[in-house]
């Protein structure tokens, strides 16, 4: 006899082999499932997803996303966010015809443009330089308005900063996962970009809630050895992100941890931890 | 979509819902979250690099024309994605007969092609795939084996059992486990997604 289980043990054999069944016809799959099993064949469905997404991945090259992009009715520039908002949106909703009668000349004339230039960097860097160039069309237009121009040179300054810091050569960064359940719920997650000199470091956080009346959430180095230095206390608004920023880091660090505090912070980490990273990596 | 809304920070059902009304844009930032993966899952199942680019773009305006039919509460985007460009790659491999020269493109897959991350996003995006990769190594061999013939070349339970001369059942037994493994390893991970 074979120490494996059989399948009449185990009721979720029935999702697994329907799953592998409809994957082997091709297709696409009956992901409506409704009962007591529709969780069970959800969470399988969703691994299927993850087997596919466990491939290493491949950098496409730019002629694909251009090709795309004029098929569709779109530009190169759809690439940028920043100028996707700005761009309109062909009326009726589906780019026609009309569309692709310029949209290939251009796709073909900006494919030549870009001949030489990496479009690879390019995407990489498309965040940062939108923040600039916003901020910069936003300069302009305040110009006349001398009492805001300081504050947006200033902000101007630090985007350009904080952009020559996280692409400059021996950059780490490393990824915040939630910890709390409700920070889980809500996706919470942070990446910490440290510079090459290991004292200058960007942090970037996204989903976490408001903190209730009487709390605030405060951001932990921890050392490989002793107690975690507090880098300060913060709280965020519904659905903002979340951006700090600071020229040290205490020596020796070796994770980041951000927890929830009495308002005004404590001395020591007392409150659950909300969100952990202690796994670097370099991106460039 | 309003001009105000950063679509960077946008979530990937909005962004589908976005490019269901027609909206380019959003179909740009999903290719630049998402083509990385395809293109690399299309490479794993094809063997061949041109035909993988070519599955990526067939896939997304598969979804620039129906994205309006995708439903978040059966799968997660990402699922979705994976699901399209895997049937249009199992149909492509099928089509072209060749399945023994990709089983060699399997076995050799490509390495060293990674792709650096572009944002927040990402970087969890290309964390979570490393993870994935790192748990599917942990699966015993066999186990392993018969999952990725039944996923990345769209063999049948049957088909792998004629092609491996192990007995069905235990074919069956052995995808089980793996799946079971898996989800439980991945719980996490998969909890992310529903």
């Amino acid at each position: 006899m074979s120490d494996e289980p059989t399948r009449d043990d185990h009721p979720d054999a029935d999702v697994v082999e329907r799953l592998l069944d409809e994957l082997s016809r091709g297709g696409e799959l009956d992901t409506a499932v409704s009962g007591p099993q529709g969780q069970v064949h959800r969470e399988y469905l969703e691994l299927v997803g993850l087997v596919g997404a466990a491939v290493e991945p491949i950098e496409p090259p730019p002629a694909i996303k251009e090709r795309l992009l004029a098929e569709v009715g779109g530009t190169a520039g759809a690439a940028s966010a920043a100028e996707v908002v700005a761009m309109p949106t062909p009326s009726g909703a589906r780019s026609g015809t009309r569309a692709r009668r310029w949209a290939l000349p251009l796709a073909a004339s900006l494919a030549l443009a870009l001949a030489g230039f990496s479009g690879y960097q390019a995407a990489q860097l498309t965040s940062q330089r939108a923040t600039i160039d916003q901020l910069s069309q936003r300069l302009e237009e305040v110009e006349a308005r001398t009492p805001m121009v300081a504050a947006v040179r200033g902000q101007l300054a630090v985007a350009r900063d904080r952009m020559a810091m996280i692409t400059g050569r021996g950059v780490e960064i490393c990824a915040l996962r939630p910890m709390a359940m409700e920070a889980k719920r809500a996706n919470s997650r942070g990446v910490l970009y440290v510079a090459a000199d290991h004292q200058r470091w960007y942090l970037t956080i996204e989903g976490l809630t408001p903190c209730k009346k009487g709390g605030s959430y405060q951001l932990w180095f921890v050392p490989a050895d002793g107690a975690p230095v507090s880098a300060g206390t913060f709280d965020v608004g519904e659905g903002v992100r979340v951006e700090l920023s600071s020229d040290t880091m205490p020596d020796a660090t070796r994770a980041i941890t951000v927890t929830l505090e009495p308002a005004g912070g404590s001395q020591e980490p007392t409150g659950p931890a909300v969100l952990h990273g202690d796994e670097v990596m370099a991106i460039l | 979509m309003p001009k105000d809304v950063d679509l960077e920070a946008t979530p990937d059902p909005a962004l589908v819902a976005a490019v269901g009304a027609g909206d380019a844009g959003a179909l740009a930032l999903l290719y630049d979250r998402f083509s990385g993966m395809l293109l690399g899952l299309a490479h794993r199942i094809l063997g061949d690099a041109s035909d993988a680019e070519e599955i990526l773009q067939e896939a997304f305006l598969q979804v620039w024309n129906q994205a309006g039919r995708y439903d978040p509460g059966r799968s997660s985007v990402s699922t979705w994605l994976v699901l399209i460009t895997r049937s249009r790659a199992i149909d492509r491999l099928r089509s072209r007969k060749v399945k023994d020269r990709t089983l060699l493109g399997v076995q050799q897959e490509k390495r060293g092609s990674h792709t650096s991350p572009k944002g927040v996003g990402d970087v969890f995006r290309q964390e979570r795939g490393r993870r994935l990769r790192q748990e599917m190594a942990l699966l015993p061999p066999e186990q392993r084996e018969v999952l990725e013939m039944a996923f990345f070349r769209g063999m049948t339970q049957s088909e792998i059992a004629g092609r491996t001369g192990i007995p069905l059942g235990t074919v069956k037994t052995r995808s089980l486990l793996a799946m079971r493994k898996l989800r439980k390893s991945l719980r996490d991970e998969i909890e992310e997604l529903l």
